[in-house]
C-alpha cells in the first residue's frame, strides 16, 4: 500500500489524488475512481462539443427552407451523428460515469468503488465505443437516425459505417452496465459506519435507481444491436421483411431499452438538483423519503411504457391504450419531486451561486419538457404530434434544458472538490444566464413548428416555418456562446483559480468532509455517516476559507 | 363521466384554427380539444412552478438583512398527498378524454360505406389506388364520406401524415396498416412522410383533394380512366396466371384449397389450434408463407408463390369483390 | 497499478495477500463481490431474454414452421449435452466446497473436471453444427436442406413440402445456441485461469471469491441451456 496521506491539513498543500503518481500511464491505467471520473469528464465534455458542432451544422442548414448549406444526405448524417453522439457519448454516461465515479465513494466515505478494475475496464470499453463512433465518421458517417430503424438502417446497400456504429453502441452499453453494477454494489456494501439507507445523499438514491435501469435495460439494447449486426451480415431474417423478419420487433426491442434510458439520463440529473437545492437553500431537503422513493418508482414504471414511441407503428390499439395510461402514470413521481424541490426553497436562505442558478432554470425547463411529454403520452395528441418538431422540442427540453443544465450545475458544484480550485463566479453566472436564454430561444419555436405540422428529420421544409427556424438558429448561437463561457470559466479556473477550501458551499455530505482535492485514499481518517442535509453543524469562515464544523474537527 | 372534460375543454380554447392547422377531418375537433385541455393543465403547473420559484427566490434570498433560514418543517405527509392526488386526478381526466378521442379516430366512422383506398409508399413518393379503380399520385376523397386507407410499403417504413386531418399512420413493409377518417372540409391539403426514409424523406409529399360533391369526384375518376389496369384486374390476372385457380375455386365448389367465394372477413380455425380472420395481412401471409397458418381441414401443401405487393393487393381486392358479389 | 493490495507472493495470510485496500475485511470483500456477480448475472439473463422473446414471437407467428423444423434437431445429441452440462455444474459447485474446506487436490480435480465437461459440450455442439451445415441447413433465406437429410425425417413429416422460410427457425437456433456456446467458451477460459491460480495455491477457506463467482456464472450458463434444450429440440 503506497502513499497514505497524513492529516488533511498536510494533504491540502501536499499529496492529493492529482499529484499521487505522475506520468500519463498513472492516469490511463489508474484504478482510482477519482482519476477515472476525471478522464470520463474530459471525454464527455468533448462529446458534448462534437455533438454540438453537428447540431450547429443542422441549425445553420435549416436557416433556409430549401436547406442549401449541405446536401440532403449530408444533413441526414449530421442529425444522425448529432443524436447518436449526444445520446450514447454525452447524456447517458454524462452524470453517472463522470461525476458519479468521482463522488459516489466519497459520499459513502469509502476509499474507492466496489470493483476498481471493473471500473477501469468500463472506462476503456467506453473509449473503444467512442473511437468506433469516430471511425464511423471517418468511413463516411451514417444517415439512419439515432433510432436505427430497419429496414432502412440495414439495407444491403450500406457499408461499414452501420456496423461500426452498432459495435460502438454495444461497447458503450457494456460500459454502462458495468458502471451500474459498480455503483449498486458500492452503495449497498461500502457505506460508512452509521450511514443507514436514509442517511444517503439523494444523489446516491438517484444513481441507485439509475443502476437498476443500466443493469436490466441495457443488455436488451446489447442483444438488439448484436442482432442488427448479424442481420446485416448474415441476413438472418429477424428484422428485415425481405428475409422474413419483422421490423416492428426491432422497435419494441430498441424502445424497451431506450425509454428506460431516458430515465438513465434524468434520474442522476434529478439527484444533482436535490443536492444543490438543499445546500444553497441552507435547509434540509423537503420530503427526503418521497424524493428517494420516487426515483425508484420512476425506474420501475419506466420499464413498462416503451410502447409510447410506437403509437402509429401499427401496434394494436389496445396495446396503445395501455401504454398511454402507464406513460401518463410515470409522470406522477416526477411531479412529486418537482414540488418537494420547490418546498425546499420555502423559508430557506437562498444563495444564488452558479450551481443554484442552473438548478432554478432546471425547474422551469424540466416542467415544460415533462408536461409536453404528457401531450405525447396522450394518444389523441400524439398521433398528430409524433415525429414532428414538437417531439424534438420535448426531448431537448428534457435532455438539454434539464439534463445538460443539471450536468453543468453539478460540474460547477463539484469543480472545487475535483480540481482544488475555485472558478470565477462572474463567468459562471454569465454562462448560466446565457444558456437559459439561448436554450429557450432555440427550442420554444420548435414547439410551434411541431404543432403546426413540421415533421422532424427534414432537410428541407415548407415556407411557412422559415420564421420559427431562423429564431431557433439564432438561439442556438446564444446557447453555444453560453456553453463556451462555461468552458472558459473552467479553463480559467485551472490556470489561475483561487485555492478551494475543503467545503466552499457548506455541504454536509461526506465529500465535503475531506480536502479539495481529496487525497489519494479520499479520507485521512475514515469518516462516520452524517445527516446529509443538516447544516447546523457548519459555520462560514470569513474570506475564502469556506465552511468548517462548529467547534473544530471533533464535531464531525 | 366523459362529457365533463368535454365542456370544460370547450370553454378553454387553448388550440384551434390559427394556432394549429385548420381542421379538415372528423377527428380534428376532438384532438384539438384534448390539446386544449393539456395546454391549460400545463400552463397552470408551469405558472405554479415559475411563480413559486420567483416568489421564494425574492423573499428568501440570502442578503445582509437576513441572517439565515427560518425554521420550517422538512416534510409534510399532507402536502405530499395533495400534490400526488391532484396530478393523479388530472392524469385520469387526460387519459379518459384522450383515449375516447383516440378510439373514435381508429374506428371506421359511421355513415355511408367507406371509400377504400390502397396506399403504397416507396422511396420517395406515394401511390393511391382508389376503389373505383383509379390509381394516382394524389389522394382524392369525397366531403363527408368515410375513407378507409390501407397502407403498404415496398421498401422501408414510411408514414402518411396530413396535419389538417390530425392523422398519421406508418406504412410498414411486409404488412398492411389502416387509417380511417371522414373529410369535413372541401379543399386541398398536403400529405407528408413522417418516418425517416432517406435522401428525399423531406420531399416525399403529395396532396389530398377533398371534393365538395360526388360529381366532381366522379369527374376526376373518369379522367384518363382505364389507362392502367385497376387493382381488381391485376388480382384476377394474377389469380389465373399464377395458377391459383388450380386449387382455389371462386364459385364455392370444393378444391385442394379453400374456395375464395365469400371467404373475405371470415374466421377460420387453424391446424394446431388458433383462429384467423381473413384480412389483408392474413392473405399476404397465406400467399407468402402458406405454411405459417394452415386452415383446418386442409393440407399444408400450397406452394409459396412469388407475388409482388401490387398483385397481393390485387388478390385482396378480388377476394373482397367475391364477397360483395354475393 | 500501485494501489491494490500486494502481489501474489505465495506467503502471508489471505488478508495480506488478497484483501483489496478499499475493503474493511475479507468478509466485506466476499459479500460485495457476490452481490456484484449476482447483478451481472441478472444483466446476462436480460441479454438472453431478447432472444427468447424473438423465439416466442416467431414461434407464435410460424407455429407450423417451428413444429416442422424441430424434426431436424437430434434430441439425443441435445440430451447428451444436457447431461454433460448438468454434471459440469455439479463439479463446479463441488469445487467451491473444496475451496472452502481448503482441499487443494479436490479443488484442482473438480476445476479440471468442469473444464473437460465444458469442452465435451462444445465438441458435441461442433458435430451438430457441422452436420447441419453440410446438409445445407443454414440460416435465413439460404437454408436448403439436402435430400439425404430430408430422407431421415419421419414419414409423416416427409409428406409435407419444405417450408420456404425454414431458415427463420434456424436463424434463431444458431443465434441462441451460438450465443450460449460463446458463454461456454468464456467459461472455459475462466476455469483455465482458476486452475492456474489453484495450482499456485491461492485459494483456501480464507479466500475463494473467484472460485465462487465463476461457479455462479457457470450455473447460469447451465440454466440457460436447460431452457434452450426443450424449446429447440423437443417442441
Ligand atoms: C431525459 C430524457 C427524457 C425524459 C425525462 C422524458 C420524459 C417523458 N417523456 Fe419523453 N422522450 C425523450 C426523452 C425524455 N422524455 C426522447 C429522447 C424522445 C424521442 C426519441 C426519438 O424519437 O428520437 C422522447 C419521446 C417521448 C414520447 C414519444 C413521442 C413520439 O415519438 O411520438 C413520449 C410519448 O409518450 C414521451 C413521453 C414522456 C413523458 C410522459 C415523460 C415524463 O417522464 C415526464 C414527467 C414530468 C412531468 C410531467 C413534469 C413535472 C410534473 C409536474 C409539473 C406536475 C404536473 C404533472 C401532471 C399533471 C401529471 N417522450
Ligand atoms: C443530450 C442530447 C442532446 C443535446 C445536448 C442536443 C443539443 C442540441 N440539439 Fe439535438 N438532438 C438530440 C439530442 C441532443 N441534442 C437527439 C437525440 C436528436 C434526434 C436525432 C435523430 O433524429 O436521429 C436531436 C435532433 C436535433 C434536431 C432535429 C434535427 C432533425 O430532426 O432534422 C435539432 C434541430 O434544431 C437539434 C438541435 C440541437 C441544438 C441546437 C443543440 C444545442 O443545445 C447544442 C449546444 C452545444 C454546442 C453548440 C456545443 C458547445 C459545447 C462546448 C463549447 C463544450 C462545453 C463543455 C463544457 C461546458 C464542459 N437537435
Ligand atoms: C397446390 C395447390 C394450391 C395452389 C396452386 C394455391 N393454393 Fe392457396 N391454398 C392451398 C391450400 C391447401 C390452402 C389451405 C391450407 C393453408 O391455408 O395453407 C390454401 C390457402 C390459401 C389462402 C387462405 C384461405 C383461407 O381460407 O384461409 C389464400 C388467401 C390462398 N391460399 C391464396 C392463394 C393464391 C393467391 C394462390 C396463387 C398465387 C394460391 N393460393 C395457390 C392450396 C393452393
Ligand atoms: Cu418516406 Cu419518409
Ligand atoms: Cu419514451
Amino acid at each position: 500500500m503506497t502513499g497514505a496521506p497524513g492529516t488533511s491539513a498536510q494533504a491540502a498543500v501536499g499529496e492529493s489524488y492529482l499529484t499521487h503518481g505522475r506520468g500519463i500511464g498513472s492516469w490511463l491505467f489508474s484504478l482510482d475512481h477519482k482519476r477515472i471520473g476525471i478522464m470520463y469528464l474530459a471525454l464527455i465534455a468533448f462529446s458534448l462539443f462534437l455533438g454540438g458542432v453537428f447540431a450547429m451544422v443542422v441549425r445553420f442548414h435549416l436557416w433556409n427552407p430549401s436547406g442549401g448549406l449541405v446536401s440532403n444526405d449530408a444533413y441526414n448524417k449530421m442529425f444522425t451523428l448529432h443524436g447518436a453522439v449526444m445520446i450514447f457519448l454525452f447524456v447517458i454516461p454524462g452524470i453517472p460515469s463522470a461525476m458519479g465515479n468521482f463522488v459516489v465513494p466519497l459520499m459513502v466515505g469509502a476509499k474507492d468503488v466496489a470493483f476498481p478494475r471493473v471500473n477501469l475496464l468500463s472506462f476503456w470499453l467506453f473509449v473503444a465505443g467512442a473511437v468506433l463512433f469516430v471511425a464511423t465518421l471517418v468511413v463516411g458517417g451514417i444517415d439512419t437516425g439515432w433510432t436505427l430503424y430497419p429496414p432502412y438502417s440495414l439495407e444491403s446497400s450500406r457499408g461499414l459505417g452501420i456496423l461500426l456504429a452498432l459495435t460502438g453502441v454495444f461497447l458503450a452499453g457494456f460500459s454502462s452496465i458495468l458502471t451500474g453494477v459498480n455503483f449498486i454494489a458500492t452503495i449497498h456494501r461500502m457505506r460508512a459506519p452509521g450511514q443507514g439507507w436514509f442517511d444517503l445523499p439523494l444523489f446516491l438514491w438517484a444513481l441507485y435507481a439509475t443502476g437498476i435501469i443500466q443493469i436490466f435495460a441495457t443488455p436488451v439494447l446489447g442483444i438488439t444491436v448484436a442482432l442488427g449486426f448479424l442481420e446485416r451480415v448474415f441476413h438472418l431474417g429477424i428484422f428485415m421483411p425481405e428475409y422474413g423478419g419483422d421490423p416492428v420487433l426491432f422497435q419494441h426491442f430498441f424502445w424497451f431499452y431506450s425509454h428506460p434510458a431516458v430515465y438513465i439520463m434524468i434520474l442522476p440529473a434529478m439527484g444533482i438538483v436535490s443536492e444543490v437545492v438543499a445546500v444553497f437553500s441552507r435547509k434540509p431537503i423537503f420530503g427526503y423519503r418521497f424524493i428517494a422513493m420516487s426515483s425508484i418508482a420512476i425506474a420501475v414504471i419506466g420499464f413498462l411504457v416503451w410502447g409510447h414511441h410506437m403509437f402509429v407503428s401499427g401496434q394494436s390499439r389496445w396495446a396503445n391504450v395501455i401504454f398511454s395510461f402507464l406513460t401518463l402514470l410515470v409522470a406522477i413521481p416526477s411531479a412529486i419531486k418537482t414540488f418537494n424541490w420547490l418546498a425546499t426553497l420555502y423559508k430557506g436562505h437562498i444563495v444564488l451561486k452558479t450551481p443554484m442558478l442552473y438548478v432554478l432554470s432546471f425547474f422551469a425547463i424540466f416542467g415544460v419538457g415533462g408536461l409536453t411529454g404528457l401531450f405525447l403520452g396522450a394518444l389523441a395528441t400524439d398521433i398528430p404530434l409524433h415525429d414532428t418538431y414538437f417531439v424534438v422540442a420535448h426531448f431537448h427540453f428534457v435532455m438539454v434544458g434539464a439534463v445538460m443544465i443539471a450536468f453543468l450545475s453539478g460540474l460547477f458544484y463539484w469543480w472545487p472538490k475535483m480540481t482544488g480550485r475555485m472558478y470565477d463566479e462572474r463567468l459562471g453566472v454569465a454562462s448560466a444566464v446565457l444558456v437559459f436564454l439561448g436554450f429557450n430561444v432555440t427550442f420554444i419555436p420548435q414547439f410551434l413548428a411541431g404543432t403546426q405540422g413540421m415533421p422532424r428529420r427534414y432537410a428541407t421544409y415548407a415556407e411557412q416555418f422559415v420564421g420559427m427556424n431562423r429564431v431557433s438558429t439564432v438561439g442556438a448561437v446564444l446557447l453555444a456562446a453560453g456553453l463556451l463561457v462555461a468552458l472558459w470559466a473552467f479553463v480559467a479556473s485551472l490556470r489561475s483559480g483561487a485555492r478551494a477550501p475543503a467545503n466552499p458551499w457548506g455541504g454536509a455530505t461526506l465529500e465535503w468532509a475531506t480536502t479539495s482535492p481529496p487525497p489519494h485514499d479520499n479520507f485521512a481518517v475514515a469518516p462516520r455517516g452524517t445527516r446529509p442535509y443538516d447544516y447546523r453543524g457548519l459555520r462560514q469562515e470569513p474570506g475564502q476559507a469556506g465552511w468548517v464544523p462548529v467547534g473544530g474537527e471533533g464535531a464531525r | 363521466m366523459i362529457p365533463i372534460p368535454d365542456r370544460l375543454v370547450g370553454a378553454l380554447l387553448g388550440a384551434g384554427p390559427g394556432y394549429m392547422p385548420e381542421r379538415a377531418s372528423s377527428v380534428a375537433e376532438g384532438v384539438d380539444q384534448v390539446f386544449g385541455l393539456l395546454f391549460w393543465v400545463s400552463a397552470f403547473f408551469l405558472a405554479v412552478i415559475v411563480g413559486l420559484t420567483i416568489v421564494f427566490v425574492i423573499r428568501y434570498r440570502a442578503r445582509p438583512s437576513r441572517p439565515g433560514p427560518e425554521a420550517s418543517p422538512d416534510h409534510s405527509t399532507r402536502l405530499e398527498v395533495i400534490w400526488t392526488a391532484i396530478p393523479l386526478l388530472l392524469v385520469f381526466v387526460i387519459f379518459a378524454a384522450s383515449t375516447r378521442v383516440y378510439l373514435a379516430m381508429t374506428e371506421t366512422p359511421p355513415g355511408a360505406a367507406p371509400q377504400r383506398v390502397q396506399v403504397t409508399g416507396k422511396k420517395w413518393s406515394w401511390w393511391f389506388d382508389h376503389d373505383a379503380g383509379k390509381g394516382s399520385k394524389e389522394l382524392h376523397v369525397l366531403l363527408g364520406r368515410p375513407v378507409e386507407l390501407v397502407l403498404a410499403s415496398t421498401d422501408v417504413i414510411h408514414s402518411l401524415y396530413v396535419p389538417e386531418f390530425r392523422l398519421k399512420q406508418d406504412a410498414v413493409p411486409g404488412r398492411f396498416t389502416r387509417m380511417v377518417f371522414t373529410p369535413t372540409r372541401a379543399g386541398t391539403y398536403p400529405v407528408l412522410c413522417t418516418e425517416y426514409c432517406g435522401t428525399n424523406h423531406s420531399t416525399m409529399t403529395s396532396i389530398v383533394v377533398v371534393h365538395p360533391d360526388q360529381a366532381s369526384l366522379d369527374a376526376w375518376m373518369q379522367e384518363g380512366k382505364g389507362k392502367e389496369e385497376t387493382l381488381l384486374q391485376v388480382g384476377i390476372r394474377a389469380f389465373d396466371e399464377k395458377g391459383c385457380s388450380a386449387c382455389h375455386s371462386v364459385d364455392g365448389s370444393p378444391g385442394v384449397g379453400p374456395t375464395f367465394k365469400g371467404i373475405w372477413g371470415k374466421t377460420h380455425d387453424l391446424v394446431g389450434g388458433g383462429k384467423a380472420v381473413v384480412d389483408e395481412n392474413y392473405v399476404r401471409e397465406s400467399i407468402v408463407k402458406p405454411g405459417a397458418k394452415v386452415v383446418a381441414g386442409f393440407e399444408d401443401m400450397m406452394p409459396p408463390t412469388p407475388l409482388d405487393d401490387r398483385e397481393i393487393q390485387g388478390i385482396v381486392e378480388y377476394l373482397k369483390s367475391l364477397k360483395e358479389g354475393t | 497499478m500501485s494501489d491494490h493490495a500486494g502481489g501474489h507472493a505465495a506467503t502471508g495470510t489471505p488478508e495480506q495477500r488478497f484483501l483489496a485496500h478499499h475493503f474493511r475485511d475479507m468478509d466485506a470483500q466476499l459479500q460485495t463481490s457476490k452481490l456484484g456477480i449476482w447483478l451481472f448475472l441478472g444483466s446476462e439473463v436480460l441479454f438472453f431474454s431478447g432472444l427468447f422473446v424473438a423465439y416466442g414471437v416467431y414461434r407464435a407467428n410460424h407455429y407450423a414452421l417451428f413444429h416442422y423444423a424441430h424434426h431436424f434437431l437430434d434430441w439425443r445429441m441435445g440430451a447428451l449435452n444436457t447431461v454433460v452440462l448438468v454434471s459440469s455444474s455439479l463439479s463446479a459447485a463441488w469445487s467451491v466446497r473444496c475451496a472452502q474446506l481448503g482441499d487443494r487436490r479436490g479443488l484442482r480435480l473438480t476445476l479440471l473436471l468442469t473444464l473437460l465437461l465444458a469442452g465435451t459440450f462444445l465438441v458435441v455442439k461442433y458435430f451438430e453444427y457441422s452436420h447441419k451445415l453440410h446438409a445445407g441447413i443454414t440460416w435465413g433465406a439460404g437454408c436448403r436442406p439436402s435430400p439425404e437429410i430430408l430422407a431421415t425425417l419421419p414419414a409423416s413429416v416427409q409428406a409435407l413440402p419444405v417450408p420456404r422460410d425454414l431458415g427463420t427457425f434456424f436463424s434463431i437456433y444458431y443465434l441462441m445456441t451460438g450465443l450460449h456456446g460463446i458463454h461456454v467458451l468464456v467459461g472455459m477460459g475462466l476455469y483455465l485461469w482458476l486452475i492456474g491460480r489453484a495450482t499456485r495455491g491461492d485459494f483456501g477457506p480464507g479466500y475463494y471469491v473467484p472460485v465462487d463467482a465463476v461457479a455462479l456464472y457457470w450455473h447460469l450458463v447451465d440454466m440457460i441451456w436447460i431452457f434452450l434444450f426443450p424449446l429447440l429440440y423437443l417442441i
